[in-house]
């Protein structure tokens, strides 16, 4: 067992602080477009409809998107080889490399999570504040409830009780952290993978779940399942060099 | 013991590095391997440590070469396959927890003595450095054969003659090491074989005892080996002189 958690050292080093500083940089960027597109509101309106209009007016999803691409990009780094051969080494350790690959996916994906928790928490002070700024007669108790409900971003990052939507939401990160492994493990035995930068454009996209259908949840669901049995098996058999 | 028998290698464009190479190297052999650029050495060590595929036959003491044995073989390339982000001593911790075998009185005495930071990110080392400390973890593994590529390329002489020094003094009788260099000179005292490679095949195979007993010095028989004709320098420039 601490053998198998000594083999995270290597991708942990490179990844953790880094992941943390992204989200940090997202979440601070998408407090400061959300106070500037708050501050310009129509002071008549409801509260709900004054976050729901910052968030869309300052394009929170947009800096969640780029700060995601920026994640998946430090999350390729552990395996990449810049100037060194670290394959040698990995492929004589006692830990087989398709499992080592699999751990620093589970690893990745751990960070793809906190990356999310991140934003929502930057999230969920917004709407704090926003009730809080707003006059007391445009908002209730229940307005945090429908805040998270109506406004397709928000309700991405907090799903509450749409449990496809976290089932999405998971099984992306999932996706997106093995992906980020497999790629340089592919690389390293000379062969082509892009599968990351596919599922990560498409991750970003998809993420501001429309209220309206459930129909990206489900290409989601899909998509992101069907990614993680392909690259689970692809890891697993493909482990002969391409010369 | 390690056996190779039939070793060849064609990579995918159809240039062939080995062409049927059988070799045996014993335990507590220090073999130089030598051959110009091109002849098939690092492509040899590379197929050793099963980084490439081949046809043939290696086996370790009768055994195919698996994840289950290849940790009895460490490998020090010019090319490093230590992590940069890490520092020397979470490499130490690294490798204790991979290689039971880990020589960690080995590995300190050796920080100590190139004077090497075992707090600093390796990526922050000079390159002479990276080239000590990559050495260092090959010597450090706790392997029965070392596998050595080039690994002074960037050491200035002095670096490298304190080197093999070093590793005679540190060598346990049943490590074997097999060295891949063009520094033959250098080598000629340290080394007590040296297998030529010409073309993807082995072209001579002699130890130093035998060399000296022919009276012969390592550079002769590697001249002598490749057919090295010494007027050849001459000739072109004469050719050249000529011309203009």
């Amino acid at each position: 067992m601490k053998r198998w958690l000594s083999v995270l050292t290597p991708a942990a080093r490179l990844t953790v602080w880094k992941v943390l500083g992204v989200s940090l940089l997202a979440a601070g960027a998408q407090v400061l477009l959300f106070l500037t597109f708050f501050g310009r509101r129509d002071s008549a309106g409801a509260a709900v409809s004054a976050l729901t209009e910052a968030v869309r007016a300052g394009r929170l999803s947009l800096v969640f998107g780029a700060g995601l691409l920026l994640v998946c990009a430090v999350l390729v780094l552990p395996g990449l080889e810049r100037g060194v051969k670290t394959g040698y080494t990995l492929r004589r350790l006692g830990v087989d490399e398709r499992v080592l690959t699999l751990l620093w996916g589970g690893l990745n994906t751990l960070l793809l999570l906190i990356f999310w928790a991140i934003q929502t928490a930057a999230a969920l002070g917004l709407a704090r504040y926003c009730f809080q700024a707003m006059p007391e007669e445009t908002g209730n108790h229940q307005s945090l409830f429908f805040a998270f409900a109506l406004t397709p971003y928000f309700h991405a990052l907090l799903p509450l009780w749409d449990w496809p939507v976290v089932l999405r939401n998971v099984l992306g990160s999932a996706a997106l952290g093995l992906s980020a492994a497999a790629l340089p493990f592919h690389w390293r035995h000379g062969r082509k993978a892009w599968t990351l930068l596919f599922l990560a454009v498409v991750a970003t996209v998809l993420f501001p779940a429309p209220l309206e259908t459930s129909v990206s949840c489900g290409m989601g669901l899909l998509l992101f399942g069907a990614a993680i049995a392909l690259m689970v098996c692809n890891v697993w058999r493909r482990y002969d060099d391409e010369d | 013991m390690l056996d190779l028998k039939n070793v060849k290698k064609t990579y995918l464009g159809g240039s062939t590095a080995l062409d049927g190479v059988n070799l045996s190297i014993g335990p507590g052999e220090i073999v130089g391997l030598f051959g110009e650029n091109g002849a098939g050495k690092t492509t040899l060590m590379k197929c050793i440590l099963g980084l490439l595929r081949y046809q043939g036959e290696i086996a370790l003491d009768g055994q195919p070469i698996t994840p289950k044995n290849i940790a009895r073989l460490s490998f020090a390339t010019c090319e490093h396959s230590y992590f940069p982000a890490l520092t020397a001593g979470a490499h130490r911790d690294f490798y204790q927890e991979h290689f039971p075998r880990f020589r960690g009185k080995r590995f300190a005495a050796l920080m100590d003595f190139f004077q090497l930071p075992m707090g600093k990110a390796v990526r922050s080392f000079s390159t002479g450095q990276k080239n000590q400390f990559e050495v260092i973890l090959a010597l450090s593994q706790g392997a029965d054969y070392i596998l050595m590529d080039e690994p002074f390329a960037g050491n200035d002489i002095f670096n490298r003659e304190d080197f093999y020094k070093v590793l005679l003094g540190i060598l346990e009788p049943e490590e074997t090491i097999l060295l891949s260099t063009h520094l033959l000179e250098e080598v000629q005292h340290f080394i007590g074989r040296a297998v030529l490679l010409h073309q993807g095949k082995v072209a001579g195979d002699i130890t130093t005892l035998e060399l000296e007993e022919q009276g012969r010095g390592l550079m002769d028989f590697v001249k002598e080996t490749y057919q090295y004709k010494a007027d050849r320098v001459s000739r072109a420039l004469g050719e050249l002189t000529d011309r203009e």
